[in-house]
């Protein structure tokens, strides 16, 4: 059952659709957060990319490694594109909290998604992320660095709806729900368009622990 | 007789063309000798060349210029003085033996004499009359290539006041530009540039050319220049600007018509956003080689009014060259402008030059010139996202607590951490005061170049005042210290709230 916040932002992308790749080239920090999660992962891992939007580059980049993909995202047009850019990989429309998406993944990526939900949702979303990866499974998260509580922020065109939090209180958030964060990663970046402006990325790549 | 007449035709014609009073002395003199004297020397009052004339003094109903200076002797070796002090003060001609001295007057000045002398005298009445109609018609002629000067000087100075002498250096982009007059000075152009800087280091580049030419041109340049600025300092998008500047250009009256480009250059984007009005596309010197005229809208000139100015972005990559101009530069007579637009790529898609040699190389090649040329010329050369970080925080009671853990964290990771102490100070004073009227999150970005930028953007419109706290202002000293403590501070305000910065060096 996605919410109405889900609903409103899965029109809002499905309207951006491709124009997002265009305005946010060179996800740098997003390929290199992949990479330290390919150094880590056995062969044939299943990984669940939580938000996947156009599946670029991060969903492409896992499964080129041979690994088992899962992509979702509430936008319709997203998982179009993901299906046209990822062939190899298994997509699905829908929302963290659908019933069907599995557990015990060996690796669950959510890079920019949680900007999206409510911030009294932020902790439930992260300890349902939690419970589906398996025990020493490895969980790589990405947000905006910023101080917002459920803002609406105009962006390529579009209103979202957005939350968001400082390094510190997101790694401290991203801890209680279980995680150990090995590393932290600031990355500051710049959108190739003049509708979206610069922002500080926060890479947080991390490990359910065993047992 | 005839023959008389047929050489006054000519003579007047030599003297009376010159638009220099040297130029006319000399003209006099040559039509003088040998004809009707062996010898002339030609004396005009000094004020005629410095611009500087005084009232003269009154001598007999005439005013008398003073003081003189001998301009021309022919032959050279002959320097004639009979005659002169006499003819000056009383305006009458001075008859001596071998010798006449005739005063050079023009609407009841004096502005001169031309000393003649000849082995067998001036009997001759017919002569003399010749000789009088010469220095009347060069007394004319060099007053008015004096007035013509000074009208003319008046009308540069005019024009060169209104533009800009340097333009700003900003971070991201290097900038180079050539202003020419036009070498006829009744064709005295309305062409202008400018370079304005805008909140977030972006920089708003301007060409113009407003339509004839003279003084009134020149007048209505300055206007539109500054109404240009006072827009862009609003930091309204581009094609709304050329919508504001035509409508106040409509309103000024129908005169103000002109041609306007107006681009935006963002080094961080490394975006480019132009609107036209008009005006001559842009070319762009690529990086990798390529050299192109920018496809930019056409547009209708500003005070034409009734269609939209339709903005254009496009991607730059660092290196590359952008260069703005007037038709001056580009106009080949009898040929289309886009043909000399052309042209004006093939020269530049030669060879890429220093930015001040391109320019120079550019200006050298012009032909012959009759309108004034404006160039102005850009190295696009970004900021490195690595260089600017920027955050949205929603306005709270621990906002100012949260800047200053950030301004920590960065500086440090930039390796300026002799700069934390300050900066967080000033930062304080400025979020501090945002949170406490803002009602959407406040911005806070950090632009470093060869300064630290801090700059704090907030929803509320009201710009902070500097002005000195009394003992028991609970506010009012934060800007004190921001003025005292940072190189350089300022607040804009924008189509959405304000932006209020401040600048350190970085040694």
């Amino acid at each position: 059952m996605t919410s109405e916040r889900g609903l409103r932002h899965a029109a809002a992308f499905d309207s951006i659709g491709a124009r997002y790749d265009e305005a946010f080239p060179h996800k740098d920090g997003q390929l290199a957060a992949g990479e330290w999660l390919l150094e880590r992962l056995t062969p044939g891992s299943r990984v669940l990319d939580a938000g996947c939007g156009t599946g670029l580059p991060t969903a492409a980049q896992i499964t080129a490694a041979g690994h088992h993909l899962t992509g979702v995202d509430v936008s319709a047009r997203m998982i179009e594109l993901a299906r046209e850019n990822v062939p190899g990989a298994e997509f699905r429309q829908a929302d963290l909290s659908a019933a069907g998406l599995g557990d015990g993944y060996d690796a669950i990526v959510a890079f920019f998604v949680l900007l999206m939900i409510p911030l009294d949702g932020i902790p439930e979303a992260l300890r349902l992320l939690h419970d589906r990866l398996r025990p020493g499974g490895l969980f790589c998260l990405s947000m905006v660095e910023a101080d917002l509580e459920d803002v609406p922020i105009a962006f390529l065109g579009q209103e979202l709806i957005v939350s968001a939090y400082l390094r510190e209180e997101l790694q401290e958030l991203v801890e209680a729900a279980g995680f150990v964060v090995e590393e932290l990663n600031v990355i500051s970046y710049a959108p190739q368009t003049t509708k979206a402006v610069p922002e500080v990325q926060l890479f947080l790549n991390c490990r359910r622990p065993q047992g | 007789m005839k023959a008389a007449l047929e050489y006054l035709g000519e003579a007047t014609a030599r003297i009376g063309t010159r638009l220099d009073p040297a130029e006319t002395a000399r003209a006099l003199a040559g039509a003088l000798v040998p004809r009707l004297a062996d010898a002339a020397t030609v004396y005009l009052s000094e004020g005629l060349f410095t611009g500087h004339r005084d009232d003269g003094h009154r001598v007999e109903g005439h005013r008398v210029e003073g003081p003189l200076r001998q301009v021309v002797c022919l032959p050279s070796v002959t320097v004639l003085t009979d005659g002169l002090e006499e003819a000056m003060g009383s305006g009458e001609s001075v008859l001596g033996k071998t010798d006449l001295a005739v005063p050079l007057q023009v609407r009841g000045r004096i502005l001169g004499a031309v000393l003649l002398r000849r082995e067998q005298g001036f009997d001759d009445e017919i002569e003399l009359m010749l000789v009088a109609q010469l220095a009347a018609q060069a007394a004319l002629a060099a007053d008015n290539a004096h007035r013509y000067r000074v009208s003319a000087a008046a009308a540069d100075t005019l024009q060169r006041s209104m533009l800009p002498t340097r333009l700003p250096r900003l971070a991201g982009i290097d900038l180079h530009h050539r202003y020419l007059p036009a070498s006829d000075h009744a064709r005295i152009g309305g062409d202008w540039f400018d370079a304005i800087p805008l909140p977030s280091s972006r920089i708003a580049l301007v060409v113009g050319d407003v339509m004839g030419h003279g003084m009134s041109s020149a007048a209505i340049m300055g206007q539109l220049r500054t109404a240009v600025q006072t827009l862009a300092a609003l930091d309204l998008p581009p094609g709304q600007v050329l919508r504001q500047l035509d409508g106040l250009a409509q309103g000024m009256g129908e005169a103000y018509l002109a041609t306007c480009l107006y681009v935006v250059y963002d080094p961080v984007a490394r975006r480019l956003t132009f609107a036209n009005a008009g005006h001559l596309p842009p070319v762009l010197m690529r990086a990798d080689g390529t050299t192109e005229l920018l496809a930019v809208p056409e547009g209708v000139p500003i005070g034409v009014g009734g269609v939209a100015f339709e903005p254009v972005e496009m991607a730059v990559a660092d290196g590359d060259r952008l260069v703005l101009c007037t038709d001056g530069l580009v106009e080949v007579r009898g040929s289309d402008i886009m043909t000399g637009m052309e042209g004006l790529r093939t020269e530049l898609a030669r060879r890429r030059l220093s930015l001040d040699a391109q320019c120079e190389e550019l200006i050298r090649a012009l032909p012959d010139r009759q309108d004034d040329v404006a160039l102005l010329m850009a190295d696009l050369q970004g900021i490195p996202a690595s260089h600017v970080a920027r955050w949205m925080l929603q306005p709270r009671r621990q906002t100012p607590a949260k800047v200053r853990r950030l301004i920590r964290s960065t500086l440090r990771s930039w390796g300026l951490a002799d700069h934390i102490d300050t900066t967080e100070l000033l930062a304080t004073e400025l979020v501090t005061n945002s949170v406490r009227y803002a009602t959407r999150p406040v911005e806070l970005r950090l632009v470093r170049t060869d300064a630290l930028l801090v700059e704090v953007t907030d929803d509320d419109f009201a710009l902070p005042v500097l002005r000195s706290a009394a003992d028991d202002d609970e506010g009012g000293r934060g800007l004190q210290l921001v003025s005292r403590l940072a190189r350089r501070w300022g607040a804009t305000r924008t189509t959405t709230g304000k932006v209020v910065w401040f600048e350190q060096p970085l040694v």
